[in-house]
């Protein structure tokens, strides 16, 4: 399973532990899979804990796809504008320049 | 910086280094339509390296072989009369010119821009039915002119491609600015003096400018073949750019996105393995 170490503050009420939380003796606090209330957040940080695991939703995960397939589609373009750089300065039109682009962001999504 | 004359590139044309012998014969051969497969064994054959290469490329991944081919006749049979010939012509000559030294010139980008384009060219020629192999042979000499240059004016082809670096241009204008003419007009003379038919000499001449016409022909499938090889980026050279694209010849091709997109998808799905087996 995915799973992101986050500060605890940074965690949102309705997160899945995806890591048991143990205090400094290793007393078991909170077993993984537990739900991330607001009050089992506050009740950790009064325990010292400041960060946990936790697991990366779906929604979280497709996010991150997303950034990854924008990233690559902000690649594509760029070299297909510096491949065009002449025709694109010149006011040229080169139909493939959109077919190229087309065919190489297709590969990507 | 002089221009070269008319008369100093033929003379550098005379003193290219010899392409070996079977180059020539399977270039003649592409005129003659009565050759067969045993024929076609027979010259390539005679050249070692030609036999290895090709054989590299028969049983490279790409075709899946489930044995291994070793021998000329016997890739003939698995890979056909034209792709045996076609590829051997292409080792050939990428031979031909390996001993070449030019400060900046970077010949496995050269081969991989020439093999992108012939392979662009072959499968445009199918798609628009003109002569795939014609086209295969345009495609991989469109450019012969630089190599001829750089064989002979070392030097000034140097300073052309520092010109072209410095002021980011096409590399035809570089020439002309340094040597006074450019590759297309010197290929041209080139593929004179190797006999090509005149389509051939006239497509590699005007591979920039293409000449007006009155239906498509091999000088359009080269043009948009070159256009096509530098937007698919197979070259790998980081500073590469894709030239103007006369669209009267594109509107003669007639190209769809879906034709297209279905060439691009057999080039790129070509391009590897013929560079590994060629260049490698």
């Amino acid at each position: 399973m995915q799973y992101l170490v986050l500060p605890i503050d940074t965690v949102s009420d309705g997160a899945v532990l995806a890591v048991p939380v143990s205090d400094g003796s290793g007393q078991l606090l909170l077993p993984a899979g537990s739900l991330l209330t607001r009050n089992i957040l506050d009740g950790l940080r009064r325990r010292g804990i400041d960060k946990v695991a936790v697991s990366e939703s779906r929604a979280t995960q497709e996010i991150h796809l997303i950034h990854d397939v924008n990233e690559v589609q902000a690649q594509v373009e760029a070299r297909m504008q510096h491949l065009f750089r002449h025709a694109l300065r010149a006011g040229q039109i080169n139909p493939l320049l959109h077919m190229v682009c087309a065919y190489r962001l297709k590969e990507v999504v | 910086m002089t221009s070269l004359s008319t008369a100093e590139i033929l003379r550098c044309v005379r003193d290219l280094p010899a392409l070996p012998a079977v180059v020539m014969a399977l270039m003649q051969s592409l005129e003659d339509d009565r050759i067969n497969a045993d024929q076609l064994a027979v010259k390539i054959s005679y050249d070692q390296a030609l036999v290895a290469k090709t054989l590299r490329l028969a049983n490279s991944s790409f075709y899946g072989m489930s044995r291994q081919v070793t021998s000329i006749s016997e890739a003939t049979a698995i890979l056909g009369l034209r792709t045996v010939r076609n590829i051997a012509m292409a080792a050939g000559l990428a031979g031909g010119f390996a001993d070449l030294s030019c400060q900046g010139f970077d010949f496995e980008a050269f081969w991989r821009h020439s093999i992108g384009t012939a392979l662009c060219a072959q499968a445009l020629a199918q798609a628009v039915q003109l002569d795939e192999d014609e086209a295969f042979t345009l495609g991989l000499l469109h450019d012969v002119g630089r190599l001829v240059m750089v064989s002979g004016y070392a030097e000034r082809y140097a300073k052309v491609l520092d010109y072209q670096r410095e002021h980011d241009c096409l590399m035809h204008v570089a020439e002309l600015a340094i040597l006074g003419t450019d590759h297309a007009v010197v290929g041209g003379l080139v593929a004179e003096h190797w006999h090509f038919s005149p389509i051939i000499v006239a497509a590699i001449a005007g591979h920039h400018e293409v000449p007006q016409a009155n239906a498509k022909c091999l000088a359009d499938v080269v043009h948009v073949a070159d256009n096509m090889a530098h937007a698919l980026d197979l070259s790998h050279f980081e500073n590469d750019t894709v030239p103007p694209l006369v669209m009267s010849a594109w509107a003669r091709l007639a190209l769809t996105e879906g034709l297209c997109t279905q060439v691009f998808l057999t080039v790129e799905s070509q391009h590897e393995h013929v560079c590994t087996a060629l260049l490698g």
